[in-house]
């Protein structure tokens, strides 16, 4: 039995084609300017001297994060009404009868999961798809990946076949919340905080 | 930032409210401990009910901040591990017992005994209002917020906005009087804190502040000039409360009634206090639309 459902993000794979974001945008129904997945373009570097050659020093990957069902929820543990919980499976779920709309959970996720949903008036996130996963199916983003730059499963199963890694620049701390996470670091993600990137498409997530 | 009006009301309101209640009920019962005659009943009335009506507009005005208002009822089921929840929960204590401790002051003034009680169990849930206030935002997924200066100028903002209203009060009420000498100077130092604080340790804009670094939040699109006005305003009230201290106008003053250079140091200092806490809201950028 699963007791952790996880994301793998594989950013050296990932080509940023959006195709996961707009799966779940889809599937969810979800109003314009609500994402519950969301890919981040990672850009930095320019031109760098070495000797008397000038050589290309750039920075460019992407991102696709959605909530990461975390072991420490930090959204369930600052709602004041119980609202968001975690299943058994693993997989936090908010839910929308009891919220209040105060947003407090969208402040502390830092991962910027929670998403406010102005018609219901209540935040809203990733629910993992759970009603396709109950039924042996797959969430919607990873099935529409086209890279397969996106896996799910028990958190220990993509620990022993992806690996340990859960963060890569600039996500937070993964002690802080400790997300049901596994990502396989793009090859730029090594420098990319010494060379000064940031996120470049803010206005799209 | 300007959506996060009614949070910066209640703030306001809820620090103003325990910090009169400091620097009125505090002193009275470490000293006093009983009301000498019926005019220090009645200023003692008047700002118990000046604190219960901070208190009801702090409540009121909160509800704005929610989207689904009808079901705020639910807010307290959390105590558990949302600090929200233990703010509410502390507010509405506070509230309650001011409420109780006046009726007491008002109508029972021989029961002196539990009036002290009472007043030891407001002065607690007024501190542990305020040390709600500040663990709610000292979120360690916010770095900007957890920072030692997030209640440090919620202290200062509750003992400013206190002292300076309590003056006012007294002023208004009494005239010229034993109790508060002494308060504006203090009044004064305190904001000299606040000053120098806010420009050496304010998140993102003081000489020494946290800085953060690149993260998944969206860029702070607070303009800088509100720094700037906020430290303008608030060196404007420090002032006019100066001259107020250097000319004597506190001891000078025989009659009642706050001069306008108090009442205008009083309305610069909590604009100042308000825009600072914009800017506070301001550090954090909420996602999407």
């Amino acid at each position: 039995m699963v007791t952790q459902y996880a994301f793998f993000f594989n950013a050296a794979a990932c080509s940023g084609c959006k195709a996961c974001q707009m799966a779940c945008k889809d599937r969810n129904n979800l109003e314009a300017g609500v994402l519950w997945r969301r890919v981040y373009e990672v850009a930095g570097g320019g031109w760098e001297k070495k000797g008397e050659v000038w050589i290309p020093s750039v920075i460019a990957y992407n991102i696709s994060m959605a909530c990461n069902h975390c072991e420490k929820p930090v959204c369930g543990l600052s709602c004041p009404v119980k609202a968001i919980w975690k299943r058994e499976d693993g997989i936090v779920f908010v839910d929308t009868d009891r919220c209040i709309g105060c947003r407090y959970c969208e402040w502390a996720c830092p991962y910027t999961a929670l998403r406010f949903n102005a018609t219901t008036n209540t935040v809203s996130k990733c629910d993992f798809c759970y009603d396709a996963i109950d039924a042996g199916g797959t969430p919607a983003c990873v099935a529409a990946c086209p890279q397969r730059a996106l896996d799910f499963g028990d958190l220990a199963e993509l620990r022993k076949k992806y690996g340990e890694t859960r963060q890569i620049f600039p996500l937070p701390d993964p002690s802080q919340t400790d997300p049901a996470l596994v990502i396989k670091p793009h090859r730029d993600a090594a420098w990319a905080a010494e060379r000064a990137a940031e996120v470049a498409n803010w206005e799209e997530v | 930032m300007w959506k996060e009006w009614p949070l910066v009301a209640f703030t306001i309101a809820g620090q103003a409210a325990v910090g009169i209640f400091l620097f009125a009920g505090l002193p009275w019962l470490l000293t006093m401990r009983t009301f000498p005659n019926d005019e220090a009943r009645g200023l003692w009335l008047v700002l118990q009910a000046l604190i219960f009506g901070l208190l009801v507009v702090a409540a009121s005005i909160s509800f704005f901040h929610l989207h689904r208002p009808f079901r705020a009822r639910r807010v307290l089921t959390n105590l558990r591990t949302s600090w929200l929840s233990r703010e509410i929960f502390f507010e509405l204590c506070f509230m309650a017992l001011v409420a109780l401790e006046t009726f007491l002051a008002w109508k029972k003034p021989e029961w002196i005994g539990l009036f002290i009680g009472v007043m030891v169990a407001v002065s607690l849930a007024g501190i542990l209002f305020l040390v709600s206030m500040s663990k709610l935002y000292m979120l360690q997924t916010v770095p900007d917020w957890n920072q030692a200066y997030t209640p440090i100028s919620f202290v200062l903002t509750t003992l400013i906005l206190g002292a300076l209203a309590l003056v006012l009060v007294w002023r208004a009420r009494v005239g010229q009087g034993p109790y508060p000498r002494g308060l504006l100077e203090v009044t004064f130092s305190l904001i000299v804190i606040e000053i120098v604080l806010a420009l050496l340790f304010t998140p993102r804009r003081g000489a020494f502040g946290y800085r953060p670094g690149p993260s998944l939040r969206p860029p702070d699109e607070t303009p800088r000039i509100l720094h700037v006005g906020r430290l303008a305003l608030l060196a404007a009230g420090l002032f006019l409360i100066g001259m107020e201290v250097m000319t004597g106008g506190f001891r000078a003053s025989s009659g009642r009634g706050a001069s306008l250079c108090l009442i205008l140091a009083f309305v610069l200092v909590l604009a100042g206090e308000v825009v600072g806490r914009f800017l506070f809201y301001g550090l954090l950028t909420r996602p999407g639309r």
